[in-house]
Parts: structure tokens; sequence; C-alpha cells
């Protein structure tokens, strides 16, 4: 049991027409659990696509996606609302709903999930998430709107965190923030694996960070998977396309 | 053929959204608050904009009836008249639309927002049905908040006759309402209420739908804002004609 997957595909497919082209190709992979798993590519590969699919927030044209042994679309809805608190998730954009304050926002999960916890308490466990993203209590009661883009992930990472998931996805953490924000959060997103010893999934096109804390490298090209592996053999592979997207990525950031 | 074929298929799915997001009415759990504040959101904050545009509703409407009546010398009947019109059709149908603008525009570019940050997938992956906690509320609003504008609306208008008619026209008081008691009747505004509760739902069903599938960034939140509107008002003077004849049917 202890060596199943977290997350498992046999065989995905996706089009989003009926004679269109299939972002995912029939994709097969298994990701394990208790480590840290990047999966990279170019943009367009369907990584994002591939995440839909997880989370269960669409449906493949064929295949198979299990989250922690189960699949999604066969579960009733009240059995899948409850399965998802086993998810939490940290949009690209943040996603905080923009009409409840920084709190409350990271509360949310909890008032609908434990309805019976008491409001203190909630809020107890909220600002300790909050403050082990990183943000001091000065922003608690501000809007969404009133935050820089790295806060906003720090809330979204707290608000992911409130009802402890099995599971921790990010999508494309770091776009969009500048390069010293971008490592606070990518130093963020690893202490918080460390602490919790439990699986992380990131999505990413960033591969000095990917390389820089993952364990495990799954990378995607045109809808399949051309790599999977651990770090060490991912710098190892001869694979032509593999090599070019390494150095590429690498060469981008003046690291080697 | 083919654009035929999509317009079926596409009112297969707005009818599928529109059983859903009302069943999902009665389902637990409920967030009282939630309803409250959707409620008031409809109802409450409408009520300045009703009680403006149905009190000269009512006074034009008198106004315009009394210059053709008094070739008739029926002057009197101005009074009742404007009562069965305005509680009928005018009432249930102005306050559709002003609601449809107002309050469904809102909600339209509200879900639709939502929906281009992902803020609804985000719902999802929690574990919280968007259907149910951001739809049906908004729906409920609808449904119970129109037909209290509209009898809002109703009562203001006739006010608005007996000011023109009293004030301006200089009609005996006693003869207005004794007109009214005697040529208007309670159904006239059971009828209208009945208009108003569906078009309630109408508007925030059609409003609702379009911001929830709402794509395309800004952009695509302006136009589904700007389409649910227009549907809304459209359906709604539609769906007039026919509930009225429906109405005289069934009676
Ligand atoms: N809703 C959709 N309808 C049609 N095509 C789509 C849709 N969503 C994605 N695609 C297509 O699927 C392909 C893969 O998109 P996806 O968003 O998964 O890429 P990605 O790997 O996440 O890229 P990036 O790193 O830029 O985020 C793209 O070619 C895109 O055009
Ligand atoms: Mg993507």
């Amino acid at each position: 049991m202890s060596n199943t997957p977290i997350i498992e595909a046999i065989k995905l497919s996706k089009q989003f027409t009926k004679d269109g082209d299939f972002v995912l190709n029939s994709l097969s992979l298994s990701i394990p659990k208790n480590k840290f798993t990047a999966i990279i590519g170019y943009s367009g590969t369907g990584k994002s696509v591939f995440l839909r699919q997880v989370l269960g927030l669409d449906r493949a044209t064929s295949g198979i996606v299990r989250v922690l042994g189960k699949e999604l679309h066969n579960m009733e809805p009240a059995e899948l609302n409850a399965f998802r608190k086993n998810l939490g998730v940290v949009f690209q954009d943040s996603a905080l709903f923009d009409d409840q304050t920084v709190l409350e926002n990271v509360c949310f999960p909890l008032k609908e999930h434990k309805r019976s916890m008491s409001e203190d308490k909630r809020k107890a466990i909220g600002s300790e998430k909050l403050k082990l993203s990183g943000l001091n209590e000065e922003h608690f009661n501000k809007f969404p709107e009133a935050l820089s883009g790295g806060m906003k992930r720090r809330v979204a990472l707290a608000r992911a965190l409130v009802l402890e998931p099995k599971i921790l996805i990010y999508d494309e953490p770091t776009t969009g923030l500048d390069p010293v924000l971008k490592q606070k959060v990518d130093e963020l997103i690893l202490t918080t694996h460390k602490r919790r010893s439990s699986s992380t999934l990131v999505v990413t096109h960033d591969l000095p960070s990917a390389l820089h804390f993952a364990d495990h490298i799954v990378m995607l090209n045109a809808g399949a998977v051309l790599f999977e592996g651990s770090v060490s053999e991912f710098l190892k592979s001869s694979d032509n396309l593999v090599a070019t997207f390494r150095e590429q990525g690498l060469n981008k950031y003046g690291k080697n | 053929m083919s654009a035929l074929f999509y317009f079926v298929f596409k009112m297969g799915v707005f009818f599928k959204f529109c059983k859903k997001s009302i069943l999902n009415i009665f389902v637990k759990p409920f967030r009282l608050e939630n309803y409250f504040e959707h409620f008031e959101f409809v109802a409450n904050q409408s009520l300045s904009i009703i009680l403006l545009t149905g009190i000269f509703t009512g006074m034009a409407l008198a106004h315009q009836m009394y210059l053709g009546f008094i070739r008739f010398n029926a002057a009197d009947l101005v009074g009742p008249l404007v009562a069965v019109g305005v509680a009928r059709e005018l009432g249930p149908v102005l306050t559709g639309l002003i609601v449809s603008a107002r309050a469904g525009g809102a909600m339209a570019a509200r879900l639709g927002s939502m929906r281009v940050t992902t803020q609804i997938d985000a719902l999802e992956v929690m574990g919280v049905r968007p259907l149910h906690f951001l739809v049906s509320p908004r729906v409920l609003a609808g449904f119970l908040g129109l037909p209290i504008l509209c009898a809002v609306f109703d009562l203001i208008a006739i006010m608005g006759a007996y000011v023109i008619c009293i004030g301006l026209l200089s009609l005996d008081p006693a003869v207005f309402w004794q007109q009214i008691q005697n040529i208007f009747k309670m159904s006239d505004v059971y009828e209208g209420l009945f208009k108003s509760f569906i078009f309630g739902g109408t508007f925030s069903l059609i409003c609702c739908y379009k911001g929830y599938f709402a794509k395309g960034g800004a952009k695509g939140v302006g136009d589904s804002t700007n389409l649910g509107i227009v549907y809304s008002m459209v359906t709604i003077i539609i769906m007039d004609f026919f509930l009225s004849n429906l109405i005289k049917l069934v009676r």
C-alpha cells in the first residue's frame, strides 16, 4: 500500500474538439508518494490540461487517472467533495476570493468542511497557516487586491494547507514574479514540503527551480511523457529533446 | 443546419443548468447569510430605483389616460385602469427589465470575473459545488425578490396616479378609490406577481448562466454581462406576451 502512487495516469488522451489535435496523447505516468515531483515541459505541451484531469475539473476523452487510488469521475458528488480535502491546490494566479479578506479566504475551506468547528478555532488555525507562509498579522484583514503577487501566493498556499491535504499541488507557482520574490516563494515551497513530509506536485516550466526542489521529474512533450525519473537521471539523460530543454532552461537563467 | 443544431445544443445546456441551479436551492448545506446577502442585493438595493421609476410611471400613465378618457367623459376610470394596467403588465415587465439591468448585470459580471480568474475552479477543487454556492442563492433571490419589488412598484404607481388625478387634474379622491374598488381585482395583482416570480427566475438564470460560462478574460466578462442583460430583457418581454395568454387560458 505504501508504494502505491498518489497520482496515476493510464493512457490518458484529451481532444478538445472531435477532429482536433490530441492535447494529451496516451499519457501514462505515476507520481510516487511522499516525494516532491515536478512536471516540466515547454509551453503548450498539456501540463495544465493534465492538471485539470487530476483535479477532476475536466474529463479526458479516454484513459484513466487515479488520485490516491481513486477515479474522481466515478465518485458520487458528495463523496467527491469530501475526497477533495485530500488535495490542496495553489493556482497560477492564486485565485483568492476577492470579496473576502485574507483571513476569511484562508478560513473558508474550514468553514465549509468543518462546520461544527468554532469560529475562534478556525481563525486560530488560519492565522497559524498564514504565519507559516510568512505573512504577518497586519495583512490579515486586507482584501486580496491590496496585496502584491508574492503575498497573494503566500495566502493561496496558506489556504491550500489549511485542511492538511495529503497532496499539495502548485500550478506555475512563480510565473510573473520578480527574481527575488521568485526565490522566496521557491524557498517557501521547499520548506513547506520538508515540514509536512507529504507529497508535493509542482507544474512549471522553470527548470532551475524544478531541479532545485524536486526528487522526481516528469517531462511532458506534445501531450505524452518524454522523461520520468530522478533529478540525477534527468541530468544524465541523453535524449535529444531532454538535453535541449535542459540546456535552454539552465542557460536562460545564466546558471549551470 | 449546423447553426440550428448548435442552438438546440446550447439550449439543452442552458436548461440543464437551470434545472441543476433550481434543484440545488433545496440541497444542504443552507448558507443562510449567503441567501440573505443575495436577497438583500436583489430586493433591498433595487428599492429606491423601483420607487422612483414606479411613481413616474404611474403619473405619466394617469396623465395620458386622462387626456384620452376626458374625451368620453370617463375620467373617473383613470384610477382603476392605471391600477389594472400596472398590476398586470407594466409592474412585472418594468421591474423585470430594471432589475435585469441592475442586479442581473452585476450577477453576470461577478460570476464572469470569478470564472476567468479561476476562483470558480478554486471553489470546486476545495470541494464546494460552485453552482450550489454561487448560482442557487442568486436564482432564489431573483425568484423571491422580484415579486416583492413588483408589489412595491404597483403600489407606488397607483400613488403616482392618485397624485396626478387629485393634485393636478382635480378629480374627486373618493370617486378615485371607489372606482378602483369597483373595477380592480386582487386577481390582477396575483397575475402580475406570478409573472414577476417567473421573470425573477428568468433574468437571474440567464445572467448567472452567461457569467458562469464566461471565457476570454476581461473582454469575455464584458461580453457575457452585456449578453446576459440583453437576453434577459428580450426574454422577459417575449415571455410576458405568452404568459398573459396562458393565464387567460387557465382562468
Ligand atoms: N479549453 C481549451 N480548448 C481548446 N484547446 C485548449 C484548451 N485548453 C488548452 N488547450 C490547448 O492545449 C494545449 C496545451 O495547453 P496547456 O495549457 O496544457 O499547456 P501548458 O503545458 O500548461 O503550457 P504553459 O507552460 O504555457 O502553461 C495548448 O495547445 C492549448 O491551445
Ligand atoms: Mg499551464
